[in-house]
């Protein structure tokens, strides 16, 4: 018995070190958001003496981060809320309006999901281009939507089909049509689908780089990972305005995800186990 | 009436499918059409005319020793990727699930799933402040443990670099695959593993002998993501490299990306792009039979 216990304190020990290794850098690049570059490279992880706004003030006005985080804030938002409005009817009438015939449609999002975007970026950029949604947020925004909807039907697609049909015949018997059932009915109960569905696309959305990097080119226009990644380039100089301009990009994820972190599990291991 | 329902509903499914078809058409499917289509021209993305050249982009982007060069990074890359995101994953996920104490686990998951909610950009920008020659963490850690002999300047390192930006990646991926292996291990019967206790089976034959075999169907699915992961090296390569020093960490997206914007050549970065796609689908879709024919055997 003993030996069992001290094995299982060994292995808490071993873990919380491995837990507490893999933050490292995150705490790192939150301690020398504070920081001066002597006290970066004197004291790496001892907490800042004296905690220096002053790196905040500078990436957001000189570094123009203000402009970024609104561009990447509204674009994340815009995103999450067209994301949700175009896969919860999708994935309703694959869940319980369709049978079998459409299972085909279902499974060419699915085989969506498995093409690399990597792979076409240059002819993305060249169609984008023809259609004038080149150095554009709406641009930017809509595929940004679209590369979200194939797992975001899948979510709301397997929650829908785990609603029980008597919800839906009690409904129909009192006269209800099928949108007034999804509209009135399943939708209200389909919160934690909603949930789930729009944590993974603001964060999708919020953190996303290579189609910003390839789509957006204007000073203004840009988003908060593109700009930081200039910013990198630019002000190698100064290295707690950089950390600062990370913990500015890093805080919106973060919230997300301390608050619904349990929504954004369960949708990872649903997209993923089914 | 019993038809006009029909049809009507079979209206409402469509207008509730169309938004989402429609997306997917535009944005994806066009690209991928357009993808094949500049395949097969010589074209600078600026000239209003395009010349037709059939397979010679293929032919060039398969004899050019760069392109090879950076499909066998690639190759490395994914390796690596499956090594230490997919292996440190799993293993850390059948130690975190011996954890007798609940709330502990869930701190635990919860820690090391925090660098996969982070922007690419941003796990780009710390590593490499994390690997900076002078400011940088790693090599002051070394200098600080006496290890000085030990710094390098990492990204600046053509032998460097390619593992100095997977381990980074790695790093961002391997919260993810733990926490669908922990799920995984959670949902093995418990029973199973006290049996075997019982039985004298010490922790790593029970993981070796009931763990991992339990765990068939989502290591198999992890394998085919990780693959798929692993080609979108792009961001995390971009962000720290792009690509340099000397081409050393050029992926096979970073060589298209380079082939198109910085060398104006639109047929061999389509098809350079179209090559990986191919393999990709080919890849993941064998995968997918051999393990459907292995489970159908079983």
């Amino acid at each position: 018995m003993r030996t069992v216990t001290r094995w299982h304190h060994t292995l808490v020990v071993l873990v919380a070190v491995i837990a507490g290794a893999t933050m490292v850098p995150v705490v790192w690049a939150a301690f020398s958001a504070f920081k001066n570059d002597t006290e970066i490279f004197g004291e790496p992880l001892g907490l800042p003496g004296h905690w220096r706004w002053e790196n905040f003030r500078t990436v957001w006005t000189s570094g123009n981060f203000s402009t970024y985080f609104v561009n990447s804030a509204v674009i994340a938002i815009a995103v999450t809320a067209l994301t949700v409005a175009v896969t919860c009817p999708a994935g309703y009438a694959f869940g319980k309006l369709t049978t079998g015939r459409s299972n085909g449609i279902f499974y060419a999002y699915l085989l969506v999901m498995t093409l690399p975007g990597e792979a076409i970026m240059v002819p993305t950029f060249y169609q984008l281009r023809e259609m004038s949604l080149v150095d554009s947020r709406v641009g930017l925004g809509l595929i940004l939507v679209a590369g979200a909807v194939p797992l975001g039907v899948f979510i709301a697609r397997n929650f829908f089909r785990d609603l029980p049909n008597e919800l839906i015949e009690s409904a129909r018997v009192d006269g209800a049509g099928d949108w007034r059932i999804f509209r009135s009915v399943m939708l209200p109960l389909a919160k934690p689908a909603v949930l789930a569905v729009g944590v993974f696309s603001f964060l999708g959305a919020w953190n996303e780089y290579q189609l910003a990097l390839l789509l957006l080119f204007s000073q203004e226009k840009r988003t908060i990972p593109l700009g930081l990644v200039q910013f990198q380039g630019q002000y190698s100089a100064d290295s707690g305005a950089l950390f600062a301009g990370i913990v500015l990009a890093m805080i919106p994820s973060i919230l997300v995800y301390v608050v619904l972190q349990r929504s954004f599990t369960r949708g990872l291991v649903a997209g993923a186990l089914r | 009436m019993r038809t006009r329902t029909g049809s009507s509903r079979t209206a409402l499914i469509a207008l509730m499918l169309l938004p989402s078809l429609l997306l997917l058409a535009v944005f994806l499917f066009l690209p991928l059409l357009r993808g094949i289509q500049l395949s097969f021209y010589t074209w600078d993305g600026v000239a209003p005319v395009m010349h037709r050249a059939w397979l010679d982009n293929y032919a060039r982007v398969w004899s050019d020793p760069a392109f090879l060069q950076a499909l066998s990074r690639t190759v490395i890359w994914w390796a690596m990727h499956l090594g230490l995101a997919v292996g440190g994953g799993l293993l850390l996920a059948a130690l975190i699930s011996e954890i007798r104490w609940r709330r502990a686990q869930t701190l635990f998951r919860s820690m090391v799933f925090v660098p996969h909610i982070m922007s690419l950009a941003v796990v780009g920008v710390i590593w490499s402040q994390l690997y900076h020659p002078t400011i940088g963490l790693l090599n002051g850690f070394l200098g600080a443990i006496g290890l000085d002999n030990l710094a390098e300047p990492w990204l600046g390192s053509t032998a460097l670099a390619l593992p100095a930006v997977g381990v980074a990646s790695a790093w961002q991926a391997y919260g993810f695959y733990l926490v669908i292996f922990l799920a995984a291990i959670q949902a093995v019967d418990p029973a199973l593993h006290e049996a075997a206790a019982i039985d004298g089976a010490g922790p790593w034959q029970r993981f070796r002998n009931i763990t991992v075999p339990s765990l068939h169907n989502a290591i198999s699915l992890v394998v085919v993501l990780a693959f798929i992961n692993a080609l979108k090296g792009f961001g995390t390569v971009w962000s720290m490299t792009e690509g340099g020093p000397d081409r050393s960490t050029e992926l096979v997206a970073v060589y298209a990306y380079r082939q198109a914007f910085s060398l104006g050549d639109i047929g061999t970065a389509s098809a350079a792009g179209l090559s990986i796609a191919v393999i990709a689908v080919v890849i993941t879709v064998g995968f997918n039979r051999w393990r459907d024919r292995a489970a159908v055997g079983r």
